[in-house]
């Protein structure tokens, strides 16, 4: 059921893929975000990968709300897979608490221009490859984390 | 001789470049900002590379802010073109309006993150590849590239 304006239901449903990915990761020590145990990625680069395309999103969602264009038009896999692996490697060495602070005030950022967003910018014909929220994502990869603790029995 | 506190010092240095950026690309047409002469770039993927730099920036004085590491210890040539394929190459199409308003926005956020920084984080030797001063010599740098290809196409 939908609630509320566009802007409403959009913070909604970034709020609820936020509970979704700190459940997922909850009670994990460093050693065991640090393993690199998920299709070669640990817990921890899942993280930077999530932060670094909100901090991006940021960006691109004040770029649509000043009546700009979308700076991240259509992108192949290919070049999508190469800039994930070379930007989470950039990231490794950032202790958990770092990592999980970044997270946080990447998502906050993405929060603040959603609620600054004029109501007609928030439409999602505007945004191409990267759009306003990234809930999905972010509950992909919280489905992704969840599965391989179920596996490890973590 | 030097003025003001180390954080002056710094707002006074960075503006200067960017007013070198500004002089260097002044009265340039939207077909002129767009021809891939420089270096194979054109002017507008220069300026879009420097947005790029300083929504990172932005977010690396932050994180030193807070009390963290820089998250670009260091950026070799892979991952330099993996930005540049993100963040110059995706933009080519924007329009130079606001391929300036971009430029500006990103600048303003930096520039909010510095009157904001602890003392600790002024301290470039804290950061990596996108240090909290380097836009000084990076908008000096495109500034001169983009100075030279205008001398020599004679515009």
């Amino acid at each position: 059921m939908r609630v509320g304006t566009d802007r409403d239901q959009l913070l909604l449903e970034m709020d609820t893929a936020r509970a979704r990915l700190s459940e997922a990761i909850a009670g994990l020590s460093e050693e065991q975000t640090s393993r690199p145990d998920l299709d070669v990625w640990s817990v921890k680069d899942h993280l930077t990968h999530l932060t670094l395309w909100h901090e991006l999103r940021f960006f691109e969602l004040s770029r649509i709300a000043r009546g700009g264009r979308a700076g991240f038009p259509e992108t192949d896999e290919a070049g999508i897979e190469h800039i994930n692996q070379q930007f989470v490697a950039n990231r490794r060495p950032l202790p958990l608490a770092q990592v999980l602070a970044d997270l946080d005030f990447a998502r906050d950022m993405v929060r603040q221009a959603i609620a600054a967003c004029p109501d007609d910018r928030l439409d999602l014909r505007h945004y191409e490859e990267l759009g306003p929220i990234g809930a999905g994502h972010d509950i992909s990869h919280a489905d992704a984390i969840r599965a391989w603790r179920q596996r490890e029995g973590l | 001789m030097r003025v003001g506190t180390e954080r002056d010092q710094l707002l006074i240095q960075m503006g200067a470049a960017r007013a070198r950026l500004s002089a260097a690309i002044a009265e340039l047409s939207e077909d002129q900002m767009s021809r891939p002469g420089v270096d194979g770039w054109s002017v507008k993927d220069h300026l879009n590379h420097l947005t790029a730099c300083d929504e990172i920036r932005f977010y690396e004085i932050s994180r030193v802010s807070r009390g963290g590491l820089p998250a670009f210890p260091s950026l070799d040539r892979e991952q330099d073109d993996a930005l540049n394929a993100l963040m110059v190459t995706q933009r080519r199409g924007l329009p130079i309006v606001q391929v300036k308003a971009d430029l500006e926005f990103a600048r303003s956020l930096v520039l909010d993150a510095i009157a904001g920084a602890p003392e600790h984080a002024l301290s470039a030797a804290v950061y990596g590849e996108f240090a909290i001063n380097g836009s000084i010599p990076h908008d000096i740098e495109h500034a001169e590239a983009i100075s030279a290809w205008r001398q020599r196409e004679g515009i």
